[in-house]
């Protein structure tokens, strides 16, 4: 009799379990649902998320990498930020199509630092996210989602002065914190250079000319470090005092080869603790 | 903080149960480990120079499992340290910890399972968890599983979990929560009328769901943005039948899996579908086996973005043979998830003994040869092109074979003893291998390669023997021509040394044309083996079934420890 | 980090004190199938009294079977000799487990073949690498084991059957 009952607890604990299987969605197509864009209001203070796309012009998943960040951009207007770094592998040079060298000393800093993932990947506010901080090209936009979500924590106003006679750009950035913060922080200026028109490795058929995309066109594109690739301590053992502007200068020559016209200044604040971005912005070199 | 707990609470129980021997009587301690370290060093012509090592000249990756017992109750642990990982192990494992623990009670009719542990239902089409330590790989379960015997012949299995992600606990958000249950029925058991018969029936069926927190994705079309649907719940089921009759054995498997839409597949909506099948006969001396699969967008992972050898929850078998020489191995076939049709034949026979071509100890042949193609595709609607993201991305005809291929092997392979001290194989291989798709050089074409590989062995007397391998890889594409000499020599049961060359003499750049040369010695005592190695790994893929991990080069030493207790 | 390592090592080490006072090993009971893919439970591994050879193997691994196909020449003068049985463990998962029969058959082996697909038993076993072989005395305890195969390795395990056979005590 016991023996009995206890068969059938088990029996039914064991049923129980496909029961609980009643829940499967279905979808019917479209599966596609039509979104406005959310820009919001320029005059007030509002959170700029950085992504670093971590990319290499022979690395074959990429442009699926570059089409998400296209669109981002597209859909979050100035509230994103993208830099692109050109590293690893990938990236290296080879005789003939592709020639070009787009790695950077800087780039290739932050690359290492993150531990050299595999591309494409990339950084959100350098932030965690599902538990990781290097994310794979999906993982973009709900990281992106949640870093907005976030009140802004800092402004940061870039001001840039473009010598056309010697190219030499002179950037001096103001970052101002809305809040009572602890830590250290630093301030990175970084100069990219967008369209620039160069081969690429791709295996997307739907996005390009596959394997070899002889007219792809690189945005956001790591030039240089103004200030290094980890920028400069803006208050070594101290405080953050609210509302009190922190200023961070530099300038670069250009190369003779870089285009001013699509030349841009970006520059972001981070917590020097856990590396992660608080605050970014972008101007043009040559102004609007 | 919570593993360092787990361990101690888990150390004092062990201790304890053993010194309480009145108290748990009978109660036994066994496990095993393992270490592999290497020491890296620089060597320009494989391109590893001090600042690409960037300061990581060792590694070292090392386990150790202890499993106690007492009765029907046990309970386990597997400690695991990636110190930092060898290289080409996934840079997340680095970090150390208990990854594996568990306890259970086995009864009469039910067993119960808590903590973390591996399961497979049917051929693993639907759901499979396990481990490959060569290959960094665990997608272990942790959660609660019961199984339970009802009646006679019939086997049923629940299970809830979630899945091991490297070190990174589950949290709401970062991964799924998997369910799942199987009944296994084994007809001739449940049936009186059935008990005598010859021909044995088994059934079974599975069911298993996901459910994932949706994630947000958008895409512009034009200047419109669209947000993806995505299902919270996937659900995937599976039927298989086993029938078994004198000397031949047929296996099938199909299993259906709803919407999924995810990195893997590019996020289109069809439902997806595999089916595997196997008949095989054998006899004394004569073994045969035909099988075929199809595989249509069947990646199933707990991790909807997840695209890295990760969080699978189910195992799509690949229909190839696993190569034992060192140059076939050089063209490795991996399962395409998304989709392939495959056929395998593959016999085993032995001419007799003491026949006029078998000789005096027999001869063996066996012959393997293995299909597999794209599958064949067409547009959902005229207009939205074939695997359009956000559609269900294609329609395709279950039987037809898709015109591109992917891999082509026939290989034979003759051995034959020739008297009491001298033995040797030979054997010969075909391959044709889709470099492109299988491991992702766009643009690079089919390889097509002839290999052939002699096997002698030489026994000197009692224990002491040498074997040498002559190997030879032949292609005109990828990295060219290769010669492998293989020399060892075994003094059983201990001492085993070998030296070995792999010379890419064919390759294209003469700059490549490198010897890669390994000097091996090994000890075993009993159940631990010592073995040490010097020389150069050359780059390849290296795949245990359906996974795969991408090997540097590398120049330096390597040491491996393993021991059971 | 350092704490938790110690922990362990201090753990193995008191284990293997601990477990010297054991003396007996006994197979482990775990859920495989036999190799028409019939449920075998391993606590049924038996031969009426007589010694038992556990073999754990794979479609993959060639010492493995190097080490059965020089077994098996031998295997029918071993049986007279001392009774032994050999159970080989085929760790091969579904990828080729159905062509473990056809393989072992199409070599004229004569052993007990099973299936352990998901390496449960390997596991339970404490089995790293193979070919890892268990030889087992009359009563079912665990009393001898080596992993790694070389010709002539073969003669270290019926050296080991025959002292279990007369019923005499290992060194190991």
């Amino acid at each position: 009799m016991i023996m009995k009952m206890k068969k059938n607890i088990l029996l039914l604990i064991v049923s129980s379990f496909f029961f609980l299987f009643t829940a499967c969605d279905k979808l019917d197509s479209p599966y596609l649902v039509e979104q406005g864009h959310d820009i919001p209001d320029p005059e007030e203070v509002v959170r700029k998320v950085l992504l670093e796309e971590f990319t290499g012009h022979k690395c074959p998943n990429c442009p699926k990498g570059s089409k998400i960040a296209h669109d981002l951009k597209a859909i979050h207007g100035e509230q994103l930020v993208v830099l692109t770094i050109h590293a690893g592998w990938y990236a290296q040079t080879e005789p003939g199509m592709y020639s070009e060298d787009f790695r950077t000393t800087a780039g290739t800093a932050i690359y290492e630092d993150f531990e050299q993932p595999p591309t494409p990947q990339g950084l959100v506010n350098r932030a965690q996210y599902a538990g990781k901080t290097v994310l794979s090209i999906n993982q973009w936009e709900p990281a992106l989602l949640e870093q907005l979500e976030m009140e802004p924590e800092a402004s940061i106003t870039i001001n840039v002065d473009y010598n056309s006679t010697n190219r030499e750009v002179s950037v001096n950035s103001e970052t101002i914190f809305l809040n009572d913060v602890t830590g250290e922080f630093s301030v990175c200026m970084f100069i990219t250079e967008d369209s620039i028109v160069s081969p690429q490795v791709n295996n997307d058929p739907d996005l390009g000319p596959s394997p070899d995309w002889e007219d792809y066109v690189h945005e956001h594109v790591l030039r240089k470090a103004i200030t290094g690739a980890w920028g400069e301590n803006i208050n070594p053992g101290e405080d953050i005092i609210p509302e009190e502007p922190y200023e961070s200068k530099g300038s670069v020559v250009l190369d003779e080869d870089w285009r001013e016209n699509h030349c841009n200044i970006v520059a972001f604040v981070y917590r020097n603790d856990t590396k992660q971005v608080i605050q970014a912005e972008e101007v043009s070199v040559i102004g609007e | 903080m919570k593993r360092l707990f787990v361990l101690t609470t888990l150390f004092a129980f062990y201790a304890g149960g053993i010194s309480a021997q009145g108290f748990l009587k009978g109660g036994q301690v066994h496990g095993n480990f393992e270490i592999d370290a290497q020491y890296y060093q620089p060597d320009d012509k494989l391109g590893i120079t001090d600042s690409s090592l960037a300061g990581k000249v060792y590694g070292m990756n090392a386990f150790g499992n202890l499993i106690y017992t007492n009765g029907g109750f046990s309970a386990g642990l597997r400690y695991e340290a990636y110190l930092p990982p060898l290289n080409g192990f996934d840079a997340r494992y680095e970090g150390q910890g208990i990854p594996y623990w568990f306890a259970g009670y086995q009864g009469d009719k039910f067993e119960i399972t808590v903590g973390h542990f591996y399961e497979q239902f049917g051929n693993g089409l639907v759901l499979r968890s396990y481990e490959e330590w060569a290959l960094g790989y665990d997608n272990n379960f942790n959660g609660a599983r019961i199984k339970y015997q009802p009646f006679d012949g019939v086997y049923l299995k629940a299970l809830a979990g979630t899945q091991r992600f490297f070190w990174e606990p589950y949290e709401d958000d970062n991964r799924g929560i998997v369910k799942g249950f199987d009944a296994e029925f084994y007809l001739n058991d449940m049936i009186p009328g059935l008990r005598e018969k010859k021909t044995r029936i088994v059934l079974g069926g599975s069911f298993v769901s996901k459910y994932e927190k949706a994630k947000t994705k958008s895409i512009l079309v034009d200047t419109t943005r669209y947000v993806y649907e995505f299902p919270e719940n996937v659900a995937a089921m599976a039927g298989r039948v086993n029938l078994i009759h004198g000397g031949f054995n047929l296996v099938g498997e199909y299993a259906y899996k709803m919407n999924d839409p995810s990195a893997m597949n590019g996020f289109i909506y069809k439902p997806g579908e595999a089916l595997f099948t196997s008949l095989s006969y054998s006899q004394k001396g004569f073994g045969v086996t035909l099988s075929a699969k199809r595989i249509d967008n069947m990646s199933f992972k707990s991790g909807i973005l997840e695209q890295s050898n990760a969080l699978d929850i189910n195992y799509l078998p690949p229909l190839t043979k696993q190569h034992l020489y060192s140059l076939p191995t050089l063209y490795p076939y991996a399962t395409q998830p998304n989709g392939e049709m495959g056929v395998q034949a593959q016999l085993v026979y032995t001419i007799p003994r003491k026949s006029k071509i078998g000789g005096k100890y027999g001869t063996k042949i066996e012959v393997n040869y293995s299909k597999i193609n794209a599958l064949e595709k067409e547009a959902v609607e005229p207009g939205i092109p074939i695997d359009s993201t956000g559609t269900l991305g294609y329609r395709s005809n279950f039987f037809s074979f898709g015109e591109l291929e992917y891999y082509e092997d026939l290989n034979i392979k003759l051995s034959r003893k020739f008297n009491s001290k001298f033995k040797a194989s030979v054997s010969y291989f075909n391959m044709k291998y889709n470099i492109d798709v299988i491991e992702g050089h766009p643009g690079e074409p089919m390889v097509y390669a002839n290999i052939g590989v002699l096997d002698m062995t030489y026994k000197l007397d009692y224990t002491k023997s040498l074997r040498l391998e002559l190997q030879g890889l032949f292609t005109e594409q990828d990295r060219g021509d290769w010669a492998t000499v293989l020399l060892e020599y075994n003094v059983a049961p201990k001492w085993f040394f070998s030296i070995m060359d792999e010379y890419n003499y064919g390759n294209p750049d003469d700059d490549m044309q490198l010897h890669y040369y390994n000097a091996a010695v090994a000890y075993v005592l009993h159940s631990t083996r010592i073995a040490l190695s010097y020389g150069r790994q050359r780059e390849g893929l290296l795949c245990v079934g359906g996974v795969c991990r991408q090997v540097p080069a590398s120049n330096g030493f390597t040491l491996n420890i393993t021991s059971s207790f | 980090m350092k704490k938790a390592a110690l922990l362990l090592l201090a753990t193995f080490v008191a284990i293997i004190v601990f477990s010297q006072e054991e003396q007996k090993h006994k197979l482990p009971s775990v859920e495989i199938k036999n190799v028409n893919g019939i449920p075998f439970n391993t606590s049924d591994i038996d031969n009426d009294g007589d010694p038992v050879i556990i073999s754990f193997w794979a479609l993959w691994c060639k010492p493995c079977i190097r080490e059965l196909n020089t077994i098996s020449d031998v295997y029918p003068d071993w049986q007279d000799e001392t009774g032994v049985k050999l159970y080989a463990v085929s760790i091969d998962d579904v990828r080729s487990s159905s062509k473990v029969l056809p393989f072992a058959n199409g070599n004229d082996w004569d052993y007990e073949i099973l299936l352990d697909p998901n390496k449960d038993f390997a596991r339970a076993m404490n089995v790293n690498l193979i070919p890892h072989m268990f030889i087992l005395d009359g009563e079912g305890n665990i009393v001898w084991q080596h992993t790694s195969f070389a010709e002539g390795g073969e003669l270290e395990v019926i050296e080991t059957v025959r002292k279990i056979a007369a019923g005499e005590e290992l060194s190991q």
